[in-house]
């Protein structure tokens, strides 16, 4: 049967834009089956209380602010990459929104490795399909032709850690290449239901005015937001099938849950062997 | 106070030999509830199901979630006489086989859901059940 992992997963998790934590203020923000209160100091630093006497590392990274979230209470053992284009002018900032999902949070894991679903989902047939798998990274690399999302798509969309996922996207947009970056972040509030905060920021159009260019990323905001919401319609009324029959044209669905199972053990309890080099699926 | 927040159910295909109705046939739905080529998501059976009519005309009821990745096949198409789950396309017939995966070179052998008796009879769609 489908039981549910019985703890929220070890890794970082965005807990909202830089922006939003103002100086001298304190936001609550429901997570982990908690209040968590999170101070902007006046040194600018970040501090997170997470109730029940306990200390949760902060991180402020790719303009996100971050916390570690681990039963175990250990140190971080990895730390996102930096993503240069986070700190460009050559770059609008995310733009941000978010929604609630009421299921576990491993179902929005499953994409990575869900080759079938682009087509009937989301009319975007793919193309060229890779998966890899590295210590705490995850990584789907893809190539579509999707009506949404863009002709001649390009995508690289890498998880690091659990919970934080970033894609690098490339499409033609009659006839113009556009480049823009995702992130897909979600946070648990239980066991059963997770908010998806996701970003778009899009490379500058020389010549666009700011208003052209904020009317440019609330376009892919938009689109995204329609492709999330054709996949939450799917995820709201299913079940969990632990060990799906799978087809020829699957992608590695076994593999990726064993890679993101590691995040839901102790460290003690990973299995060897989650390694997976770059194939084509 | 507990902070705890508050959890949300998560749906289960649920055990019909574990239900209290008896063996027998029931009703579902009203037979003028679904017409030729629309599906409809049955929770008043021991069981949750997926009753649809096919192109001909004739009615047909399969477990409600998909055996590949769990979706409601109640959100799918119907297509000819089988019906095509929403998330994979993979189409399943009123046996209980999956007989179609567009993206497949070959249908597995283990892709087979349950598949349940059902009938018409004034105005009323019945489906049999035969606890195990």
């Amino acid at each position: 049967m489908s039981e549910l992992p019985d703890r929220f997963p070890r890794g970082w998790f965005v807990l909202g834009h830089q922006r939003d934590f103002e100086t001298e203020s304190t936001k609550t923000i429901y997570a982990f089956n908690r209040k968590l209160l999170l101070t902007r100091n006046s040194d600018n630093s970040i501090s997170l209380d997470p109730g029940n006497g306990e200390s949760w590392p902060t991180l402020e990274i790719n303009q996100m602010v971050m916390c570690w979230h681990d039963v175990e209470g250990g140190e971080p053992d990895y730390e996102p990459e930096k993503i240069d284009a986070c700190y460009s002018d050559e770059w609008s900032d995310y733009g941000m929104a978010s929604f609630l999902v009421k299921n576990n949070c491993r179902e929005l894991i499953d994409n990575m490795a869900d080759k079938g679903h682009f087509g009937p989902v989301h009319q975007a047939p793919f193309e060229g399909f890779w998966n890899e798998a590295k210590d705490h990274t995850y990584t789907q690399e893809m190539t579509a032709d999707s009506p949404i999302l863009g002709r001649d798509l390009f995508s690289k969309a890498t998880y690091e850690g659990p919970a934080y996922m970033t894609t690098y996207m490339s499409a033609l947009q009659e006839g113009q290449k556009v480049e823009s970056r995702l992130l897909v972040s979600h946070l648990p509030l239980t066991l059963t239901s997770f908010e998806i905060n996701f970003g778009v920021m899009v490379k500058k159009i020389p010549g666009m005015t700011a208003e052209e260019e904020h009317e440019y990323v609330q376009g892919y905001i938009d689109a995204n937001n329609f492709a999330f919401g054709q996949d939450v319609a799917i995820w709201e009324n299913k079940i969990y099938i632990a060990d799906p029959v799978v087809c020829d044209g699957d992608g590695p669905l076994h593999k990726l849950r064993k890679w993101y199972g590691q995040f839901l053990v102790n460290r003690n309890d990973i299995p060897k062997g989650l390694d997976m080099e770059k194939r084509e699926f | 106070m507990s902070d705890k927040l508050i959890s949300t159910e998560l749906p289960v295909q649920k055990n019909p030999n574990e239900s209290s109705l008896e063996d027998g046939w029931h009703k579902v739905a009203t037979s003028d509830a679904i017409k030729n080529g629309e599906a409809l998501q049955v929770d008043n059976f021991a069981t949750q199901l997926v009753v649809w009519r096919g192109e001909d005309g004739k009615v047909r009821a399969l477990d409600l979630y998909c055996k590949h990745m769990g979706a409601a096949l109640s959100c799918g198409v119907v297509d000819g006489n089988g019906i095509r789950c929403p998330f994979h396309a993979w189409k399943w017939n009123e046996e209980g086989n999956c007989d179609d995966i567009p993206y497949a070179k070959k249908i597995p052998t283990k892709a087979v859901t349950r598949s349940w008796q059902v009938k018409e009879e004034s105005n009323d769609i019945m489906v049999m059940l035969q606890k195990a």
